[in-house]
């Protein structure tokens, strides 16, 4: 039984392929974090030495996408930004320079500052960076509530079907029945009051907040409306996600490696958990991908209209906002933080269609074979 | 066409795989049912009867081929027989207990001793997994302990023929034939008793399916397992097979001994099934008559009155379309369902 | 037998993939006499259906036929099928060669009734003057391929019908032209044993009463014994061996030939273990150097694997491409 040796696949490792600096680069990133991972957890770079390899090509895929590279190049600066902006920036988001000279009132770019300032005098690089930050904490948020629950009711629907699937999917229905806009604006206008009350009677919380937001301790009355805007948004946010797991779900509870583990005896939550789940993530993370640009968008026009972040805390939305009442005269208030919104947006989207090829194992063997056909073909 | 067979001596086992060493049933289906209903607006509009009274019998050690053209219902019956669909009606008794009646309890002990082995190697192993976590799970999920994980998967690995290198590697790496393998090394992680092949080899090339059946083989062998073999292929039946059922229709019109049947089927239906299977021979094929049916299996939606083949049957009498005739004894090891006999 | 119809030289198929040039199959040259049953045999991967599509440029982009001829003699005149433009080639295509698919299912319409798809296939060729005049003459060629209750399955669509009425329909298109030659590609693949052999049965009466050569491609070696009378059997996109249906069986000469028959079962014969053929089929996109066989075969030796063996005649009409014979 021994000469039994099917096929000479299964070797693939990244030395077959023509790298490009940009592949160098990711297999350095990808090296460092398996040394990093190997250290903590012995022989773990033995015994995934084809993952490793997988999340290699998954890069060299993604590093021949033009519109991926430049998408995956904008998400890394703003979260850069996002995590360190606020200590970047060289003035203080609460800082106000008008007090000390009035001619900083809505000064043009390069008198005072290089971006000018808003009706307060402030430093609009600062007031970006700042912004940065509260823009990805407010995404992250939004996500790491929204999403969950959608997959979890998503994958419950699909899995079990018959009932629960109604029960579960109409209820679904009637919050995609509402424009996800409105009813964010409702909850936002509804939710600060009980809000505020749980924030003050949860100083830990506050502390947390105020952590996250970068945030003075002054500031912690103003709490209460950013997190009621996440909350909101979390709310419209997980019906697209309990629609597109139950669908996956739906097609992955056919396939026989699910008939295969109810074999063996394991539950149902098990099979779920185990099985269905990791299959199913590609495309939920593209999704994840995506909807972090519509978030930052959502956002920023919750906070246009009046909702969410107060002054002083800085908000790209919001200093469009402010500075709409001075248009067209201090034009820069408004053309900077939209260009940056747009940037945001632009680069997690250009991210999230690239990882849709990325992730469809077939649309990246192609792309693979790209990389590999450099090499070997000679005729 | 009987005539070209070897004589075979009489109807004693002579298997070489230590099956004639013990007789006992290890698996006995009564009166299985499984009616598929068909959900219309709101009521039930009808049953697809896709299993309807099936009874038959699994020696230990032996392996039971279950023969028919597709929407027979033998893949529905071997899936009832794990409780992976649950039955209409009827008793399966694994070891003499009823496991239709199994609680929690039970059924993890049978999910322990039965397993079964798909026919789609391109869909039956989670695609996430490494070949050591698909090895892994069924031992994981049961609590068993094993001392040095890693030996016990590699020890079953080259069991069915693959080797140490394979340990981490994720399934899409491997061919068809590999593929089964693995499925087969997860299989034999827990021991089992009894196996469900169900057509383990239709998707495989003839030159890599010859290399599972015989590893199955050995396997059996080796570990004196039971096998039930689903197959729409009667050559590749007859290799695997001790005795044979043979299914029309979600019925079961002939049992017996594999050999036996071979050598003189006896239902008109079996007789139509081996004679239309060509034989890979020129010099007989081109020159056996042949026993034609008319028409395609009917659906099991509405089955015909009486014998459900009598449509399609050449020799068909006036009660076969009034009475449904009985699986009855007509030599030892032997049963027809046919009012010719 | 001298009179061929088809004679096919050299005929060379690589499909551009992004992994690289795919040979699917290389230098096959085959001959096909008037009124007989020519099989193609191989399993998964290894060309038989290529060269089958390949006859009259049935292949779709990535693939393109990179060089050969096929000869196509009518009335004592032969066309090289490979040089005729798109327009010329289509009169050939149905008329002259008809195919049949594996999978009747995707080679029907699910728009249109069987009679229409029937009656269209007429009235392409100009066998009818109109679709309506086409639909009473399916009613006939229904009838021909012994469909039961033809005057009522014309109108029906092809979800109304089983595979094997389906099939039946497919092979009445087939033969609606009168072809001088049908290429069945696996017609019995997707059915039962019993169906199999209706169609088969079926094909082989088409046969005899319209006096049509067969080319019939499959994997499945009691399907060739039943109704080939030459055989060509191919292993990774080349003929190995190439010999009338009595001799492959009975005395194969190519390693691959005989691995091949012993690992079918044969159900006549008690088998006490099969023998297989170790190894896999390699890729063809960098194939094995000399012989394709080579890196499983028992008999490989140097030269197996520095050059590639021709398709030579040993015996009586018995080519074998092999070093060793």
């Amino acid at each position: 039984m021994q000469e039994i040796h099917e096929g000479q696949e299964g070797q693939k490792t990244g030395e077959e392929y023509q790298r490009s600096i940009l592949d160098r680069i990711s297999d350095f990133f990808i090296e460092v974090l398996v040394s990093l991972i190997s250290t903590v957890k012995k022989g773990w770079r033995e015994k995934n030495r084809s993952r490793v390899a997988e999340w290699k090509l998954m890069f060299y895929a993604l590093n021949r996408s033009p519109p991926g590279v430049i998408g995956l190049f904008l998400v890394t600066i703003f979260v850069f930004l996002g995590i360190f902006g606020p200590f970047l920036a060289p003035y203080k988001y609460n800082y106000f320079p008008i007090f000390e000279n009035g001619d900083t009132y809505l000064s043009p770019p390069g008198q005072f500052f290089p971006l000018g300032a808003d009706h307060f005098g402030r430093d609009l690089v600062s007031l970006l960076l700042q912004g940065a930050r509260t823009s990805l904490v407010i995404s992250i948020i939004v996500i790491i509530l929204g999403v969950p629950l959608g997959i979890v009711l998503g994958l419950v629907a699909g899995y079990f079907g018959g009932k629960i699937d109604e029960l579960i999917m109409r209820i679904t229905d009637m919050f995609l029945a509402f424009p996800p806009l409105i009813l964010a604006i409702a909850f936002a206008a509804v939710l600060p009051e009980r809000i505020s009350y749980l924030i003050n009677n949860n100083p830990l919380l506050q502390q947390l907040l105020l952590w996250l937001f970068a945030l003075d301790t002054r500031e912690a009355g103003n709490l209460s409306r950013l997190l009621a805007v996440m909350i909101a948004m979390a709310i419209v946010w997980w019906p697209g996600y309990a629609r597109i797991t139950r669908g996956s779900t739906l097609t992955e509870r056919e396939s026989l490696y699910v008939e295969s583990a109810r074999a063996i005896g394991l539950s149902s939550a098990k099979i779920m958990a185990k099985h269905i789940l990791p299959n199913i993530i590609g495309p939920i993370l593209v999704y994840v991908t995506l909807d972090f640009g519509s978030v930052v968008l959502t956002e920023a026009g919750l906070s246009f209209l009046g909702l969410g972040a107060t002054p002083p805390i800085a908000d790209w939305g919001r200093i469009v906002y402010d500075g709409s009442q001075f248009f067209p005269k201090a034009w820069w208030l408004i053309i900077f933080p939209g260009s940056i919104v747009l940037l945001d947006v632009l680069g997690w989207n250009l991210l999230g269609d690239s990882l849709r090829d990325v992730l469809d194992p077939k649309l990246r063997r192609s792309i693979e074979f790209k990389v590999k056909r450099k090499k070997g073909e000679k005729t | 066409m009987g005539t070209m067979l070897p004589a075979i001596t009489g109807d004693t086992m002579n298997f070489d795989s230590g099956y004639s060493k013990s007789n006992s049933e290890l698996l006995m289906v009564k009166n299985l049912k499984k009616y598929f209903p068909l959900k219309g607006l709101l009521f039930t509009k009808g049953y697809v009867k896709a299993v309807d009274n099936v009874s038959f019998e699994i020696k230990k050690g032996e392996t039971f081929g279950l023969v028919g053209e597709s929407g027979c219902g033998k893949t529905t019956v071997g899936r009832t027989i794990l409780r992976l669909i649950e039955p209409t009606d009827g008793q399966i008794l694994y070891d003499g207990r009823d496991i239709t009646k199994f609680k929690k309890n039970d059924m993890d002990w049978f999910r322990r001793k039965a397993q079964i082995m798909f026919q789609d190697p391109y869909s039956s192993l989670n695609p996430r997994q490494t070949v050591f976590q698909i090895v892994m799970e069924p031992v994981n999920h049961h609590g068993i302990d094993v001392d040095d994980p890693e030996r016990f998967v590699i020890d079953l690995l080259e069991k069915v023929g693959l080797n140490e290198g394979h340990l981490y590697r994720y399934p899409h790496e491997f061919s068809g034939g590999q593929r089964q393998r693995i499925a087969l090394a997860r299989i034999l992680s827990l021991k089992p008793e009894f196996v469900v092949l169900d057509e383990p080899t239709s998707a495989l090339d003839v030159s890599v399916q010859a290399n599972i059946l015989n590893t199955l083989k050995d396997i059996q062998k080796e570990l004196n397992l039971t096998y039930l073999f689903i197959s729409h292929d009667l050559a590749i039946v007859k290799y695997m097979s001790h005795r044979l059922g043979v299914m029309y229709l979600g019925k079961l019109v002939e049992v017996g001994n594999s050999e036996r049947i071979f050598e003189e089927p006896l239902h008109p239906y079996t007789k139509a099934l081996f004679s239309a299977i060509p034989i890979p021979d020129p010099e007989i094929e081109k020159r056996k008559d042949k026993l034609e049916v008319k028409g395609e299996p009917p659906s099991p939606i509405n089955p015909p009155s009486g014998c459900r083949f009598h449509p399609r049957c050449p020799f068909a009498k006036e009660i076969c379309g009034q009475k449904e005739p009985a699986l009855e004894k007509v030599e030892k090891d032997h049963f027809v369902s046919c009012w010719l006999y | 037998m001298t009179d061929k119809v088809l004679e096919v030289k050299n005929l060379t198929v690589h499909f551009y993939t992004y992994a690289g040039v795919v040979k699917a199959i290389e230098n096959v040259s085959f001959d096909v006499y008037r009124g007989e049953t020519f099989a193609l045999v191989g399993e998964t991967g290894c060309g038989k259906s290529v060269t089958a599509r390949a006859l009259t440029q049935l292949i779709e982009s990535p693939g393109r036929i990179v060089e050969g001829e096929v000869y196509y003699h009518k009335n004592g005149e032969s066309v090289d099928l490979l040089k005729l433009e798109e327009e010329e080639i289509r009169k050939y295509r149905g008329k002259e060669i008809a195919y049949i698919f594996q999978d009747p299912q995707s080679s029907l319409d699910p728009l249109y009734s069987v009679g229409f798809q029937v009656s269209e296939a007429l009235y392409a060729h100009n066998k009818v003057k109109s679709i309506k005049e086409g639909i009473r003459k399916a009613v006939d060629i229904l009838r021909t391929v012994l469909m039961p209750d033809p005057e009522k399955r014309v109108s029906n669509y092809p979800h109304e019908l089983s595979g094997g009425m389906k099939q039946r329909v497919t092979i009445g298109i087939g033969i609606s032209n009168d072809p001088k030659i049908l290429i069945a590609d696996e017609p019995t693949t997707a059915l039962d044993v019993t169906v199999q052999a209706q169609i088969l049965n079926l094909i082989k009466e088409m046969k005899r009463k319209y006096g049509a050569t067969v080319l019939l491609i499959t994997h499945d070696m009691g399907v060739v014994a039943d109704m080939a009378d030459r055989v060509a059997v191919m292993y990774a996109g080349k003929i190995v061996e190439l010999a009338d249906v009595f001799s492959i069986f009975k005395e194969p000469i190519h390693p691959y030939t005989e691995g091949l028959l012993k690992a079918v079962p044969n159900p006549l014969i008690k088998i006490e273990r099969l023998e297989t053929i170790p190894g896999t089929v390699p890729s063809l996109i960098n194939p094995p150097s000399g012989c394709r066989f080579n890196p499983r075969c028992p008999l490989a030796s140097q030269i197996c694997r520095a050059k590639i063996p021709e398709l030579e005649e040993v015996k009586n009409g018995h080519y074998v491409a092999c070093h060793n014979r």
